[in-house]
């Protein structure tokens, strides 16, 4: 689920934090950029792993800050593809089911990625999935297992303005589209749990 | 920015686990510091603070075996489980799933190896493997976990009845 990326920035040090240790200031400075933000076709950036290398700090014209030259890797959030990973299911329409875990909530799950006989219940506004002698219920918040199977980039770059007034939709920068297809797949109350199979008969 | 190498490396969940930790640790420990020459107060950026937040919170959530008490995992943990599971030929990704996901039965087992019955058919090759997977990893208390997925899945369940019966006040 997660790797490292080696990356290379300068790094802006204001006055106030002169009287930080070094790294640590360095540290604080590349987390506060990074952090919780999606680069493009690398993934979901957590925090600094390590810092690799920095230059000697240089004062430029006009301001204090103190500019070095860094090298460091970054734990990134970025799910292979075919990994399996666990979530929790947010919302569900007809199209599929959306997923989500605590940090990251771009997880679609399309309709024809769900197990054959699984179909949309309008009144219950979750899926139902009917395996022949029982009815299953993709219930929301319930902890599933999902497998990674594409990932969808879009870059959120400004862009010229339309001039028409028009609203521009702004889509997620990265998200996962999962399946729940193969066996094994799903709430894991259904494969895990064994007591047998009350638990989620009374929905 | 510049990328110089986009992966350099892959991390188990127990690794970033660890990091954040640590992370964590160092941070209280600078803070506790008192008297005329501690460090002034640090405030760090909260965007770091909400994604360590919700990541600890995910990755210590049940089933995930980084949940469970006390913590099966230590350093050499990801050491002792390759030797264990050398005589099978998994996949690098495969070996990572099994840290992060810890199968405990054959249905679970299947969802990670690609191809699993042709590769390793027969039941008690899949028992021993699991068998490996339990001494190393540990095996999940099933019951504390479906207690609490129950649980979780409980408290969902009345909300939906509740949106169902506002739905059909209206």
């Amino acid at each position: 689920m997660f790797i490292l990326t080696k990356i290379a920035d300068l790094v802006q040090i204001e006055p106030q934090d002169f009287d930080k240790h070094a790294s640590l200031a360095i540290e604080n400075n590349i987390n506060a950029k990074y952090a919780n933000r999606v680069i493009q076709k690398i993934g979901l950036c957590i925090c600094i792993y390590d810092l690799l290398s920095s230059s000697e700090g240089l004062i430029g014209h006009g301001t204090g800050l103190v500019n070095v030259n860094v090298e460091f890797r970054m734990v990134v959030f970025r799910p292979f593809k075919h990994e399996v990973m666990l979530g929790k299911i947010s919302s569900a329409t007809k199209d599929g089911i959306n997923i989500q875990t605590d940090f990251f909530k771009d997880i679609f799950v399309p309709v024809e990625n769900l197990p054959e006989g699984a179909m949309f219940n309008t009144a219950e506004q979750c899926f139902i999935w009917n395996t022949g002698e029982d009815t299953l219920y993709y219930d929301n918040h319930e902890i599933v297992r999902f497998r990674v199977v594409n990932e969808v980039w879009t870059d959120q770059a400004p862009t010229k303005a339309t001039g028409d007034g028009e609203e521009i939709v702004k889509k997620s920068p990265y998200g996962i589209i999962a399946s729940m297809e193969d066996s094994g797949m799903g709430p894991c109350l259904w494969w895990d749990d064994e007591s047998g199979e009350d638990a989620q008969m009374s929905g | 920015m510049k990328i110089l190498e986009a992966q350099s490396a892959t991390l188990t969940n127990y690794e970033v686990y660890t990091h954040l930790l640590d992370q964590e640790e160092r941070f209280a420990s600078r803070t506790k510091a008192r008297g005329p020459r501690a460090p002034p107060v640090e405030h760090r950026p909260s965007n770091l603070k909400t994604v360590t937040k919700e990541l600890l919170n995910y990755l210590r959530e049940a089933p995930s075996p980084l949940g469970s008490n006390p913590l099966p995992y230590n350093e050499n943990t990801i050491k002792k489980l390759l030797e264990g599971l050398r005589p099978w030929n998994f996949t690098k990704g495969e070996i990572l799933m099994i840290l992060n996901l810890r199968p405990s039965k054959p249905e679970n087992l299947n969802t990670i190896i690609e191809e699993m019955e042709s590769r390793f058919p027969g039941d008690e090759e899949q028992e021993q493997i699991l068998n490996v997977i339990g001494d190393v990893l540990g095996r999940p208390d099933g019951k504390a976990e479906s207690k609490a997925m129950a649980e979780n899945a409980n408290k969902a369940r009345l909300q939906r009845d509740r949106t169902v019966a506002i739905v059909e006040q209206d």
